[in-house]
């Protein structure tokens, strides 16, 4: 079998109760490092079949699907998954559910081709940036973008916002994590064929701790008899590091009541604005002893 | 100190003078003696003494005990105490006389006298004064004095020789002129001071304690208990309980409502023989003892008390009474005169005055045969009336001085013993009083009475015990002691004058009191006063069970196999359930129902596998106590049939031994406490890393939900999920936070709530993989096809990479129950609605799993709401609505034993 390296994943659901077929999200490729082997290994009655230029069907890839679980109620539709390897041989990919052709999804020849516009600056500082790109394609296949975005050089990505069919995008800087090296990539796809660009390296303001208080809950009544369980967490939005040192919480009323993210005391009677402070960041809510 | 020396030559003499002449004790006529006052009594000279064991010295030594010692100990240890304690109750008995002594209290004398009495059996007379006269050398100051004082030897003398003094004097007091009843009576408290001995030990190991945190008085307490049957008999005396007066014996039982001396209680049960040793022997020498530095000071200390005692010179009487033949009344009112006969009493007054007890009377007339005296103010009660001649009442005055200031002589030698120069307690002067014939004795003023009920002022009787009065009335024509309301069994008493009656049984099947009122009069006029007895029930408190719960746990008191078998995840909410049998069968009612126990409260004592310990008093219910039910009635089903304690929850981890005491207050009442404990062991579980997506749903114009919403949301999971407190970490995805619906994704439809479950997917897959769970809130509209969706972790989508769940805001249950499903677990099972009375209805779902179980196996507890989840309700899993006493809601569903485990191995 082929070493594949470049996947599509496929997000699509299946009316089981209509003759609608399948519908799916247009596929982006992504590099990913699967167990191919075993998931051709495993046993399935839908299918994503390869097919070449004289419309051979040169590979069948096992789909997984099934019912959503629903809280409570029932669903129609089979929310399908799978993952389809980029073979340049490809000129369609049919999809059969128990043996029968659900959807077939016809690869265009046509060259793709995407360019980001906006001019990055060195180091961004405002709250938001309008980014801007355009696209070379000959066919009048409706194309798809997405957005993603690095703070470390490329080393892990994120997606900005949703999938879009505009040549643009308003990106909110204030919830970016910042970092030295960040980057932005817009990638295109026709529903097959996929094309991509990074824009140059700019700076980014490193963000505070983000900082949640779970317990208590903010405007919860709580009995003076009772001692009040108070648990907090913070991260470093800009590594995703979870901080589990330096937390101090503070009540309005009752002064320092003590450290750790987990805490355990009672209150004394009256309103009280509870502070959890973290480095230099914090958060607060406000409870009512009784 | 040549002064001293001739004071004791005079002594000496008149002692050989007055050998053989004695006071007469009280006729066996009179009425009891008034009950013994507990109340603190002040001297003439502002001293402060106490009434037996309600002093420093025993409450000191009675927490110094029950530091060293836990609950079982501490059940031997103060019948150590009671023994040690027991030996010199006469010695208290005698100080707490004194100061009605003092104040002219001749029943105060006579109680005084008895005591003595009661304890010069094989008193060795000459013995004791041989070590006296030795002692009084010592005393002078004579031999060589030990280095040091005793002040860093700390507490040698449980009972102080100052007090030892003040009881050598007023026996000396009292003996007057008789030679030989002084002597039996310095001989007797020499004796009795021997008996301090153990006590003197106990708190001097105490004191060194104190002062190193050494554990000498726990170490001696052991040997002494181990040589008592009490031993090894701990757990049966204790099971015992309420076959004999609780089978506690310490000396934390409360002391009598009458405000009475202080009584071990009567349990039936014998305790450790009254000394130090086994059997009164001599103390065991195989444990820690007084420190040897101190020896030579406690010695010399002894002999100086002795001496001092023995230095004391006798006072002549100087009240006669042998003169009066007779009184012209035996009852008079105050301001009364009467005329008192006899022959001999002078022409003329001179230097004599005539005493009622020791107040002078206004003397109207005086002959040789006759005198006439005006009733002085201010007295009442019994009174002898003698003749006091002023001269001889100066000389005891001047012997009085003259032992005064020998005593300051002391007072440098006591400096060893006390640590600096002081007043070893040379009491003030009294004067002399006469003694009592058939012919001189008065009643003076309205009557004066005894009146008890089962011996004390106020006092308690289990129900169905009899009531027993006890009274004595003088100086009364007539007296009447009725019932006052319907309590109790009826009295009409009005003979004879001193009496004691069994009027029957206190019948109660509650706590009642009963009151009697005994009303005397005379001319003088009437008096009156109530006792009352308190009906009670003593019950037979005991534990019948620990459970240590999350939100569910098995436990049954019967059948024990499977307790605290469902397993407890560290760091996480956790209540203890203490179930309590009340101990009451027959009906009785303490003021909240037939059998039932109020106000049982109660700690525990964590054990951390470092061994530290903790004590626990976060109790849940109510006014942190409960009602015990008998073990017929204890509902596990209701919350606060049990007494609940919240348990410390960042320092659950590991194995934890937890102790338990329940109690009602005051904490040692008989059969009103017991303890018990149990081990369990709180395991590590994995963590959840949660992506938080709050939907702003501009579809249908529902605003989105904050992130107080999403922890509202995360409360339901955080409390049925085994996960720790800690262990849901909340993170936010950037760009992220917030986003909307699009127009395929229209909640009131289940396509959809799939496609923005599919949207978060396609998100999901363009971030780093850690192994999150996304889950995305949703407005709680009532409109919305669903309350919750989730893909089916690995089961179905076996290489879908992430975990996803949508949720409608704040419905908890919800939230836990898609968050069950990313981590691979299915539904329920449906059930029969109209078979389960837990269930209101069911509907039918898709991803059912047969295997599970649909009903909670046994009872839940939502720790944080601190409410209770019966058996037999629909678990998170199914589609079913719960039937919880009446009210009906998707969100009470529970998580049952097979989900906990079931989850703690996907988790």
């Amino acid at each position: 079998m082929k070493d594949y390296k470049q996947f599509y994943t496929l997000i699509g659901q299946l009316d089981t109760e209509s003759e609608k077929g399948l519908s799916h999200l247009p596929l982006f490729l992504k590099e990913r490092e699967l167990n191919f082997e075993k998931i051709m290994s495993t046993e399935s009655d839908m299918h994503a079949i390869l097919l070449d230029e004289e419309g051979k069907p040169f590979i069948h890839i096992p789909l997984s699907y099934g019912y959503y679980c629903t809280d409570p109620g029932r669903l129609s539709q089979l929310a399908i998954r799978g993952y389809i390897p980029y073979d340049e041989r490809t000129r369609a990919v049919r999809f059969e559910y128990q043996k029968k052709v659900v959807d077939e999804l016809r690869v265009s020849k046509s060259h793709l081709e995407v360019t980001i516009t906006t001019k990055i600056p060195d180091h961004i500082e405002e709250e938001k940036i309008q980014l801007e790109w355009k696209t070379s394609y000959e066919d009048d296949a409706p194309l798809q973008y997405k957005v993603l975005f690095t703070n470390n050089g490329g080393e892990t990505w994120q997606r900005l916002g949703n999938r879009t069919k505009q040549q643009q995008m308003e990106i909110n800087v204030t919830e970016l994590p910042g970092g030295e090296n960040c980057r932005f990539l817009v990638q295109v796809t026709d529903g097959y064929n996929n094309a991509r660009t990074e824009s140059r390296s700019t700076i980014i303001s490193e963000k505070p701790h983000e900082v949640m208080i779970l317990s208590p809950i903010d405007g919860a009544n709580l009995s003076s008899q009772r001692s009040v369980l108070f648990s907090g967490q913070a991260y470093n939005p800009n590594t995703g590091e979870e901080i589990t040192k330096g937390f101090m919480w503070l009540s309005s009323i009752d002064g320092e009541l003590g450290a750790g993210p987990l805490l355990q005391t009672r209150l004394s009677p009256g309103k009280h604005t509870i502070k959890l402070r973290v480095g230099k960041s914090e958060n607060s809510i406000r409870v009512q002893i009784e | 100190m040549q002064q001293l020396i001739e004071l004791l030559k005079r002594l000496f003499n008149a002692i050989l003078l007055l050998f053989g002449i004695g006071k007469k004790k009280p006729g066996d006529s009179e009425p009891e003696p008034p009950p013994k006052d507990r109340e603190f009594r002040e001297l003439p000279d502002g001293t402060k003494l106490s009434a037996p064991y309600d002093n420093d010295e025993v409450r000191q030594l009675l927490q110094a005990v029950h530091m060293v010692s836990d609950n079982k100990e501490r059940f031997i240890y103060d019948t150590v105490l009671v023994s040690a304690l027991e030996g010199v109750r006469p010695l208290f008995e005698l100080y707490d006389l004194i100061p009605r002594i003092w104040a002219g209290d001749s029943a105060a004398e006579s109680e005084f006298n008895r005591i003595i009495s009661d304890h010069s059996e094989g008193v060795n007379v000459q013995a004791y004064e041989q070590k006296a006269d030795q002692s009084i050398e010592i005393t002078r100051g004579e031999n060589p004095r030990p280095v040091g004082s005793g002040e860093p030897c700390g507490p040698l003398f449980f009972i102080k020789p100052d007090r030892l003094f003040s009881i050598q004097q007023t026996a000396i007091l009292l003996a007057g002129s008789h030679e030989k009843k002084h002597q039996y009576n310095l001989a007797t408290i020499d004796k009795l001071w021997d008996k301090t001995l153990c006590p003197d030990l106990f708190s001097s190991l105490a004191y060194q304690d104190q002062l190193d945190g050494g554990h000498r008085l726990k170490e001696r307490l052991r040997i002494q208990a181990e040589q008592s049957e009490y031993f090894g008999r701990v757990e049966e005396l204790r099971e015992r309980r309420g076959e004999a007066n609780g089978g506690y014996d310490g000396l934390t039982q409360p002391p009598p409502d009458d405000g009475g001396p202080w009584r071990p209680p009567q349990s039936g049960l014998k305790r450790p023989a009254i000394g130090c040793g086994p059997d009164d022997g001599p103390i065991p020498d195989d444990g820690p003892g007084f420190p040897e530095r101190c020896d030579p000071i406690r010695d010399y200390c002894r002999d100086f008390a002795r001496g001092a005692g023995r230095g004391v010179r006798r006072m002549p009487d100087s009240v006669s009474t042998g003169n009066i033949d007779g009184v012209s009344t035996r009852r008079a009112c105050l301001g009364d005169t009467i005329t008192i006969s006899g022959s001999g009493f002078g022409s003329l007054q001179g230097d004599k005055e005539v005493v009622f007890g020791i107040e002078a009377a206004q003397v109207i007339s005086w002959s040789d045969t006759e005198i006439v005296v005006r009733v002085p103010s201010g007295i009442s009660g019994r009174k002898c009336i003698g003749i006091r001649d002023e001269q001889a009442e100066q000389e005891r005055r001047e012997i009085y001085e003259g032992n005064r200031r020998a005593f300051e002589e002391f007072s440098e030698g006591a400096s060893v013993c006390f640590g600096q120069p002081s007043d070893v307690g040379m009491l003030p002067y009294r004067p002399d009083s006469p003694e009592c014939h058939e012919v001189n004795v008065i009643n003076i003023g309205v009557p004066s009475f005894y009146f008890r009920v089962n011996d004390g002022r106020n006092t308690t009787v289990e129900a169905g015990d009899d009531i027993i009065l006890n009274w004595a009335v003088s100086n009364a024509d007539s007296f009447e002691i009725t019932r006052i309301g319907g309590n109790g069994p009826s009295a009409n008493i009005t003979s004879p004058m001193v009496g004691r009656k069994n009027i029957g049984a206190f019948n109660a099947s509650s706590e009642i009191t009963a009151t009697y009122k005994l009303e005397a009069r005379n001319t003088c006029g009437v008096v009156s006063k109530v006792v009352t007895v308190n009906a009670i029930r003593t019950p037979n408190l005991e534990i019948l069970g620990i459970e240590v719960t999350q939100p569910i746990q098995r436990y049954n008191w019967n059948n024990t196999s499977q307790n605290n078998s469902v397993r407890l995840v560290s760091e996480k909410r956790t209540m203890v359930r203490v179930y309590v049998d009340s101990g009451v069968s027959d009906g009785f009612n303490f003021g909240v129902g037939p059998n039932i126990l109020p106000n049982v409260t109660g700690h525990l004592t964590l054990t951390y596998p470092n061994g530290n310990s903790v004590t626990v008093q976060n109790i849940l219910n109510p006014d942190n106590k409960m009602d015990a039910q008998p073990p017929g009635s204890v509902n596990r089903g209701i919350l606060d049939h049990s007494l609940n304690f919240e348990l410390p929850v960042p320092d659950l981890k590991g194995s934890i031994r937890i102790k338990t005491e329940v109690y009602t207050e005051p904490r040692s009442g008989d059969g009103r406490w017991d303890l018990d404990s149990t081990d369990v062991t709180f395991e590590d579980n994995g963590d959840l890393r949660l992506v938080a997506i709050l939907v702003n749903d501009t579809v249908n114009n529902n605003a989105a939900p904050t992130m107080n919403d999403y922890f509202v949301s995360l409360q339901g999971a955080r409390k049925r999920l085994p996960v720790r407190e800690q262990g849901f970490q909340v993170f936010r995805a950037p760009n992220h936070q917030t986003i909307n619906t699009q127009s395929d994704e229209d909640l009131r439809t289940g396509n959809g709530w799939s496609n923005l479950l599919d949207r978060i997917d396609d998100i999901a897959d363009d971030y780093k993989d850690n192994g999150e769970i996304w889950t995305a809130l949703v407005p709680n509209s009532p409109n919305y096809q669903f309350n919750g969706l989730a893909n089916d972790g690995v089961i179905r989508f076996w290489w879908d990479d992430h975990p996803r769940m949508i949720s409608r805001s704040r419905l908890g249950t919800t939230f836990a129950h898609e968050i069950a499903h990313t981590v691979s677990i299915d539904h329920a099972p449906s059930v029969n609605a109209g078979a389960n009375p837990g269930v209101n209805t069911c509907g039918t779902q898709q991803n059912v799993d047969n295997s599970m179980v649909s009903l909670t196996e046994d009872v839940g507890i939502d720790v944080a709401a601190y409410r209770l989840m019966p058996q037999g309700i629909p678990t998170l899993m199914t589609a079913c609505i719960p039937n919880i006493s009446g009210t009906t809601n998707f969100q009470d569903r529970w998580i049952s034993i097979d989900l906990w485990n079931r989850l703690w191995n996907q988790i």
